[in-house]
């Protein structure tokens, strides 16, 4: 006490002090509870997430889906840019030299072009103060998944892709999304319809050439209904035969190049002719509106309800999602007409009916775990030179999904022994490395959902170096969960 | 895994390319050469430097006492006081070849039980503010003649910059390839984190067992034995080497014994044998340059004197220290001994530290770089009252 301050006297002071314990005992739960929203509902804690939280993660969560957050800029070029100069590239000529110069095109021009985009990208989720609507822009792009392993066009096109397809339309529909992402040149190259002929159209008559099934099995499988969505073969050829004709202009070897090639084109002439009947409804002849009737008409169907209100549900709720979180998501993505906006914000609503509990219940993808990690340490320089070999090693190199499924959000394959392995050994030799330069301590105060006195808290204190104290911190079973 | 001879050669042939070769003068082979090892962890110093001369120290240790010499499995003895570990045989004959001394009651100048901040302390050499990020040896690097510190003078031997040699002057850092990044003591830690998570363990569990986790951090873990080796043996021959680095640092884990320790023989025997044919290993390969070479092996504190509840040590106050080299006066005891005894001891449980760690760096350091030790006092550490140790060093060096 200061000369000259009054003693308040014995029993003041002693209540003080339990109320300052009792305030001590909830500000823990509070910075606990408040540590498992970020990572459940937003891509981990910062340092000053907590406080940004408040009591009210619901509110917080709505605050970020307002017009004017910040948004990623995108990787700065377009797609049809792009492709473009790959058609250029590959020129005219020696059909030798044209694989030898668009070979070097890629390699000296596009690829490093998508490095430093994926490199952007991850830094903005390290460092976001709207990391939910960040998780949601995630989430789209993986439901509607492209992947490179299909070849460098699709390689070179994913990024901008997502940029242009998918975050462009959080703030609409989810039929203007699916419209524009079934027109993408992306999707068109990745499920082959850009090749895909009308067998009794002008084109089809001419040549030996065919439908394609990809695309519209995929739209009904993955993208709108769903597998259990009640579609037949049929219904997938007669999707496939109203996308006939949805293209891409092309770079024709030989002839000067357009400068629309690239973009999405309707060519009438590969389009087949003829009604169509989808899911029992039929549409009449038409041109390129005729899919785009039936991809509306898809989007609006209870069954694409309940279908993505299901993924959504499983992505932030439980990899078996209950009931109620379905049926809350369903209802709202129904009733909205697939409203973007409302169907987002019933996901927040989630975090007030569904918050997450002890932990152990989603786990995290290998993208999600070296973001949190970024956040938590608040910048990782240098993340360019070890960001993508360690995703690949991990087995999630970005947009190079083993499918048109797009990654599992399941604790069974990410946390598979061999998954796990290779985070572990990843994050023991992080430790070492980087041990002297970040704080175990300090991080595992701002990423630990648990009391300074739980088993992690106190590995770290009792570790034998600063390497290993990070080490175990970075391969803890705390951090394998959101 | 052990790298040969020659793919070693080559590596480093490539990375000091273009080093001049020192002068030297009569009667000394070369340049002088400085090494530090650093025992991460906490080394129980009672174990490794062990006073069975002082009475009370059978009943202190309990089951942790070591023999005296002359039992089965007891102490080599050293001056009749003092006794090296049952597995530290060519650590005592080089006492004995007046190539070793040792520190019994050291500790940095800051006295804390954490890892962290000891360890800060010992590398950076401070008593407070350790929010320095210059090691006290990259300080003292600069002390050093500019013309004589050509590339790759200064290296650390391990996958990273260890922070005692963190700083301005320029410093490089090399370890042999596959090095194990899970050491059997930190894949331990983390096994018993993961008990509480019964499906991580159970995936983790099937991982141990399934091939690949046998082909990738287990074998590893088998290897550590032999890899730690390497890391000696690489510094053996770099020291060895006319136009090699003349500063050496290296870190060697797994001290920090908290459970079943071990007297003379167990888990910390068997890290006191690796340390002992370490720096056997490094003698042999410095070859002629030893005569030029000093050493010193530090931790950032030594343990309880009584042992705890799982047959280990905890965290304590002073540890043991060791100067090791041809240019290094040996077969001698550095400072008082505090005794064992309950009266004698830091806050009941700990040895008292007699002797500050950053006097035997600008006691040795000094001296062997032609340095003036109050100087090194003044301008690395800030203080100039660190007390000087005569006759450490055997000053007719270069």
């Amino acid at each position: 006490m200061m000369p000259g301050q009054r003693d308040p006297g014995e029993g003041v002071t002693a209540k003080a002090t339990l109320s300052r314990q009792r305030k001590d005992h909830v500000l823990r739960s509070d910075r606990i509870r408040a540590i498992q929203m970020s990572s459940r509902f937003g891509l981990g804690p910062t340092e000053s997430e907590g406080s940004a939280l408040g009591r009210q993660p619901v509110d917080w969560l709505h605050a970020q889906l307002a017009a004017g957050a910040e948004r990623w800029g995108g990787p700065g070029w377009s797609v049809a840019s792009i492709f473009h100069a790959m058609y250029a590239a590959r020129g005219r000529g020696d059909r030798a030299a044209m694989r030898t110069e668009f070979n070097r095109f890629y390699r000296e021009e596009v690829r490093p072009k998508l490095h430093r985009a994926l490199f952007d990208r991850f830094h903005f989720g390290c460092r976001t103060e709207a990391p939910f609507v960040e998780r949601l822009a995630l989430f789209w792009s993986n439901h509607f998944a492209v992947s490179g392993r299909k070849g460098r066009w699709v390689a070179a096109g994913a990024v901008g892709f997502e940029h242009e397809a998918i975050r462009a339309n959080l703030n609409r529909s989810f039929s203007q999304m699916l419209g524009d992402v079934v027109r993408h040149p992306t999707m068109l190259m990745y499920l082959d319809n850009a090749n895909s002929i009308g067998p009794t159209s002008t084109l089809g008559r001419r040549r030996d050439r065919g439908l394609n099934e990809n695309l519209a099995r995929e739209i009904l499988e993955l993208h709108t209904v769903g597998v259990r969505g009640g579609y037949t073969q049929d219904d997938v050829q007669e999707l496939a035969r109203a996308l006939t004709g949805w293209t891409i202009q092309r770079g024709r070897r030989g002839d000067t190049l357009p400068d629309d090639a690239g973009t999405f084109r309707f060519v009438a002439r590969a389009h087949e002719p003829g009604r169509r009947r989808l899911l029992s409804q039929s549409f009449p002849e038409g041109g390129e509106e005729q899919a785009d009737a039936m991809l509306k008409m898809l989007a609006t169907r209870a069954e694409t309800a309940r279908h993505i209100a299901t993924e959504l549900a499983r992505h932030f709720v439980a990899d078996e999602p209950p009931e109620g979180a379905i049926e809350q998501i369903a209802q709202v993505f129904a009733a909205s007409g697939g409203d973007l906006p409302s169907v987002h914000r019933a996901v927040a609503t989630l975090a007030g009916t569904h918050p997450p509990a002890s932990g152990g219940e989603k786990l995290k993808s290998p993208y999600d775990y070296l973001v949190s990690i970024c956040r938590g340490v608040g910048a990782m320089p240098g993340a360019e030179r070890w960001l993508l070999p360690t995703l690949a090693a991990m087995g999630q190199r970005p947009f190079a999904a083993p499918s048109p499924a797009g990654w599992p959000d399941t604790r069974d394959h990410w946390g598979s022994p061999d998954a796990l392995t290779k985070r572990i050994e990843w994050a023991l030799a992080a430790g070492v490395r980087w041990g002297d330069n970040v704080d175990a301590r300090r991080l595992g105060n701002v990423m630990l959902a648990e009391s300074s006195e739980g088993p992690t808290s106190v590995a770290i204190r009792r570790a034998a170096s600063p390497g290993q104290a990070l080490g175990l911190l970075l391969a803890s079973p705390p951090l394998q969960w959101r | 895994m052990p790298i040969s001879r020659r793919e070693f050669i080559v590596a480093t042939s490539s990375a000091l390319a273009g080093v001049a070769v020192a002068s030297t003068r009569a009667g000394v082979s070369s340049a002088p050469r400085w090494i530090v090892i650093n025992l991460r962890g906490g080394i129980d110093g009672l174990a490794t430097v062990v006073p069975y001369g002082d009475p009370a120290y059978r009943t202190q240790r309990g089951a942790l006492a070591i023999g005296e010499p002359g039992d089965p499995s007891g102490s080599h003895d050293l001056n009749g006081f003092f006794g090296l570990h049952p597995a530290a045989a060519s650590l005592a004959s080089l006492y004995r070849s007046a190539e070793l001394a040792i520190v019994p009651a050291v500790s940095p100048a800051l006295v804390t039980r954490s890892h962290f901040d000891a360890q800060k302390a010992l590398d950076l050499g401070q008593g407070i503010a350790l929010n320095r990020r210059v090691g006290w040896l990259n300080r003292a690097l600069a002390l050093t003649p500019k013309s004589r510190r050509p590339d790759g003078y200064a290296m650390a031997l391990g996958h990273s910059m260890p922070l005692v040699l963190q700083g301005g002057e320029p410093a490089t850092s090399w370890s042999p390839r596959r090095q194990p990044t899970a050491d059997a003591d930190t894949y331990e830690r983390l096994r018993a984190l993961y008990d509480d998570d019964s499906f991580l363990a159970a995936q983790l569990e099937r991982a141990e067992s399934a091939a690949e986790m046998v082909g990738g951090m287990s074998r590893d873990m088998r290897g550590q034995r032999r890899d730690g080796t390497a890391l000696f043996s690489a510094a053996g021959n770099l020291l060895g080497r006319p136009d090699g680095p003349r500063v050496l640092v290296l870190d060697m884990h797994g001290w920090d014994t908290h459970a079943n320790q071990g007297g003379a023989t167990g888990r910390l025997s068997r890290r006191i044998g690796q340390l002992a044919s370490g720096i056997a290993t490094l003698r042999e390969g410095a070859g002629s340059m030893w005569a030029s070479t000093a050493g010193i092996i530090v931790s950032e504190f030594g343990r309880t004197v009584r042992a705890n509840g799982t047959r280990g040590t905890d965290h304590g106050t002073a540890g043991m220290a060791m100067l090791f080299g041809g240019a290094i006066r040996g077969q001698q005891v550095v400072g008082e001994w505090p005794g064992v005894h309950a009266s004698s001891l830091w806050e009941g449980r700990d040895l008292r530290p007699t002797v500050d760690v950053r006097s035997l760096y600008v006691s040795v350091f000094a001296p062997h770089f032609n340095i003036a030790p109050e100087r090194m006092a003044s301008t690395v550490f800030d203080d100039p009252s660190i007390a000087v140790i005569p006759d450490l060093h055997r000053r007719d060096m270069a």
